[in-house]
């Protein structure tokens, strides 16, 4: 087990001073090397267990294990997560703009030197270095994923926002890769993005698993898609995880055809 | 010519002002109101220590400005606990208590009626700059040094992160980067530069009161900002040098300084609303604010 | 003696609530932060003059027409600049930027027209009304008095109307609002126009007391936005609360200090609120996920 969430409760209190149970009680064990779909209507808390997962919501009772070990996930701000092994793909997420595809690669590294102001005046040779080696893991990693000679590596110094909606959707995926993160968190990674990139997609998620032997657990409300990439799928429902098991078995339930499918 | 070295000298130091503004402002998109605050606590902490002390023009610099940087920190922990329109609010209120507290602290600021007679800037703790040239040396080469320093900050891997704050704060911690840190650097260098900056006016004016530190001023300087541009050098050095230029054209073509003064401000003001409809990222700028 | 300062701050409270929901209107239902306030504050007060030593008209008459060309100026700001600005997308900040460049203009055009001394509006000398050792003078009076009936009208347009019903609506969820079938644009248009009046009716006030110079503005419009929110922003009743709050306060700051102090002590009130208790103090928490 990569992560194992134990008895995860949050809750929040709105505009009349009601309190309102959104997760009361998730249990959810996320095997290494497995891709694990979290699947489960509007508003269940999916997406607020992520930012649980990922340190945006600290104001949760529970316990969660990474890599075996119980991790204050209370006590560390979001970025330090991130530092430990857990990426994050936010919803709609996109390349920051204003920024070039380089950039954004750079930016993923867990290598922060020159970031102090400053530092990189003082030390040049070791700044040069760094960042020049972030640059050959950029391309290297944009090789990995779109094969040789693809039209990315010459759109290197491009602003981000000269790419379309789902080509920056793919490219925040292989900037998951910079990091050297081994579980990532993707929310909808297909939402938004026209149907030529899902394949791609689908892919891009496939070889993160069997070549770089991530994990990784994703939120999707297309079911083809879930059926296509996930292993394992969780079904989110009344606070708990009501189903959980293989994609198929969990995806032919009658009570998830029923209350989540419509079928 | 003093004339013309005078607005030379007025040039750099809302050069230095104005590109201090851009870190925070136009780089990582934290609109503060209460730039004046810092250019007033520098100002005066510059000028306590060139009354008191005999020190050197470099050691009083790195004073003012870790003094300055300082207080900073009470703008850093506002940005990290509030967002948005709290924030600015926030930055307003700080400006405004500075300006208060320099107006009313009478046995050390002299409130309201001011400290003259500030003794000019030593270097090496022997030679005196006085006189206009020897400021127009000072002012242009610290803001030579100023202009190359922030250029090299935004282009470093320091002004990468603070636009990844920018475009996108929170993908920016979900990718591992301390965006709380990253902020109150930026908010650290800017006030420590706009200490500078200052101290420098201190010396050579020789007199300062409250009244060129106000809310007024804060707004000039963004006004200044936003007019020439944010997110990179050129666009705030123009800012600078427009808003610095135009009251001496004005005055140049002959208008009445009565009307010149009121002129003056709706000039700005035109253009701050034009640039906001046609170039919101300012004349010259790179990044546009959000 | 005590008592005294109570009653002024009660009274400067409700200037102050008057100038909240002037700017309430406008930023809880458009999110604009309408710093331009400060000029259209000015610009009351200056038509209040005009219509008085011009004009040579009487009390209600000047106040009902500074009213009406302050509400035009308000409507103004919002058809030639804000709308156009939502057109191109702009955002809150770059909004922000331009309201300082619109308060800019109009405070330096009326400095430019009528100077930057200070005018007054009424030089006679009035009988001030004695209760006990609570001295009311006759501005002091209007000031309550119309004061207190305008926010009346207002909430009870804002509570029993349509328009304010709509007004609540909008406050609440724009796209929503849209989406049922709604103007916006004139819904906007309207909460310009009352926005208008509402700071019209405290600058005439204020300047009948006080007199008026062409930098009054910002400091009237900075207490506003605090009482705003020290009262809870979202929503417009607040803002009476947080207005009389701020007014008592300062009022008591004077008495125990000295009246120079008076803006320290109301922003170190504010930094408070903010970090303690942002949602001001007859407001709520909001859920943020």
């Amino acid at each position: 087990m990569i992560l194992r969430l134990k008895d995860i409760h949050i809750s929040f209190t709105n505009a009349h001073n009601e309190t309102f149970d959104l997760l009361r009680g998730v249990n959810l064990d996320v095997e290494k090397g497995k891709i694990t779909a979290l699947i489960g209507g509007n508003g269940t808390g999916k997406t607020t267990l992520f930012n649980i997962i990922s340190g945006f919501e600290k104001n949760y009772k529970g316990k969660i294990e990474f890599e075996g070990h119980e991790v204050n996930f209370k006590r560390m701000p979001a970025y330090k997560i991130s530092m430990e092994g857990i990426g994050r793909l936010f919803q709609d997420g996109q390349l920051m703009s204003g920024l070039t595809l380089m950039e954004n690669m750079k930016l993923a590294s867990n290598d922060t030197t020159g970031e102090i102001p400053f530092v990189s005046l003082l030390f040049p040779n070791r700044y040069k270095q760094a960042e020049l080696k972030k640059e050959a893991q950029a391309r290297e990693i944009l090789t990995r994923i779109f094969g040789e000679n693809n039209k990315y590596l010459s759109l290197l110094n491009q602003d981000a926002s000269a790419f379309s909606y789902g080509e920056q959707r793919l490219l925040s995926l292989a900037r998951m890769l910079m990091g050297g993160d081994r579980l990532l968190l993707l929310d909808e990674p297909t939402s938004g993005v026209h149907p030529q990139y899902i394949n791609t997609i689908a892919q891009i998620i496939r070889e993160m698993k069997e070549r770089e032997g991530l994990t990784v657990l994703l939120i999707e409300h297309n079911m083809h898609f879930v059926r296509e990439v996930a292993d394992t799928c969780a079904y989110l429902d009344e606070g708990v995880i009501a189903e959980v098991g293989p994609t198929n078995v969990v995806l032919g339930n009658q009570k998830v055809r029923n209350s989540y499918l419509g079928l | 010519m003093e004339y013309v070295f005078h607005i030379i000298i007025m040039v750099c130091i809302y050069i230095i002002l104005v590109l201090s503004a851009n870190l925070t402002i136009g780089v990582a998109n934290l609109l503060t109101m209460c730039q004046a605050a810092f250019y007033g606590i520098g100002a005066y902490i510059g000028t306590l220590f060139l009354m008191q002390f005999n020190y050197s023009f470099v050691l009083i610099a790195i004073v003012v400005m870790f003094f300055t940087g300082a207080f900073s920190l009470l703008i850093s922990y506002a940005s990290a606990r509030l967002k948005d329109d709290y924030f600015i609010i926030a930055t307003m209120g700080f400006q405004l208590i500075v300006y208060t507290i320099l107006y009313n602290w009478t046995d050390v600021t002299r409130g309201p009626y001011g400290i003259p007679g500030i003794p000019g800037i030593k270097l090496l703790r022997i030679i005196e700059i006085s006189g206009i040239y020897g400021y127009l040396c000072l002012s242009l080469v610290m803001m030579a040094i100023v202009v190359l320093l922030f250029r090299h900050l935004i282009n470093s891997p320091f002004g990468r992160a603070l636009n990844a704050v920018r475009a996108d704060e929170m993908t920016a911690q979900a990718l591992g980067r301390n965006t709380i840190r990253l902020k109150s650097m930026a908010f650290f260098i800017s006030a420590a530069f706009t200490g500078l900056a200052g101290t420098i006016y201190a010396s050579y004016v020789s007199y300062i009161d409250p009244t060129s530190f106000t809310l007024d001023e804060s707004i000039f300087i963004i006004s200044a900002l936003f007019i020439g541009g944010i997110g990179n050098t050129k666009g705030p050095v123009l800012g600078a040098v427009f808003v610095v230029l135009l009251p001496e054209l004005l005055r140049f073509v002959g208008l009445p300084d009565s009307i010149a003064a009121n002129l003056r401000q709706i000039i700005y003001g035109l253009a701050l609303i034009l640039v906001m409809f046609y170039r919101p990222q300012g004349i010259l700028g790179k990044t546009i604010l959000k | 003696m005590i008592g005294q300062f109570i009653v002024n701050g009660v009274i400067t409270g409700v200037i102050y609530s008057l100038m909240a929901i002037g700017f309430a209107l406008v930023y809880n239902t458009t999110r604009i932060f309408h710093i331009a306030v400060a000029g259209i504050y000015v610009f009351a007060a200056y038509m209040f003059w005009v219509a008085k030593w011009y004009l040579n008209c009487s009390f209600s008459n000047a106040f009902m027409l500074a009213v009406l060309l302050t509400m035009g100026l308000s409507l103004l700001t919002e058809l030639a600049v804000y709308r156009p600005l939502k057109n191109r997308n702009a955002s809150t900040n770059v909004m922000m930027i331009a309201s300082i460049g619109l308060m800019t203009i109009i405070i330096n055009l009326i400095a430019m027209f009528f100077g930057n001394e200070t005018k007054v509006i009424e030089n006679t000398i009035m009988m001030p009304y004695h209760r006990g050792n609570i001295i009311i003078t006759q501005p002091q009076l209007f000031q309550a008095l119309v004061g207190g009936m305008v926010i009346l009208v207002f909430m009870f347009i804002l509570l029993w109307t349509k328009w304010g019903l709509k007004l609540r609506a909008l406050s609440t969820d724009e796209t929503l609002f849209e989406t049922l079938g709604f103007d916006t644009n004139q819904a906007r248009s309207y909460i310009f126009l009352a926005s208008g009046a509402l700071v019209a009716s405290a600058s005439c006030l204020t300047v009948y007391d006080v007199g008026l110079d062409p930098n009054m503005g910002m400091s009237v419009t900075i207490n506003a936005i605090v009482a705003m929110i020290i009262g809870g922003v979202g929503k417009f009743n607040t803002c009476i609360i947080g207005g009389i709050v701020l007014g008592v306060l300062q009022s008591l700051t004077v008495y125990e200090f000295a009246s120079n102090w008076q803006n320290a002590v109301t922003f170190l009130v504010l930094l408070i609120f903010l970090f303690l208790r942002p949602q001001g103090i007859a407001g709520y928490k909001q859920r943020t996920v």
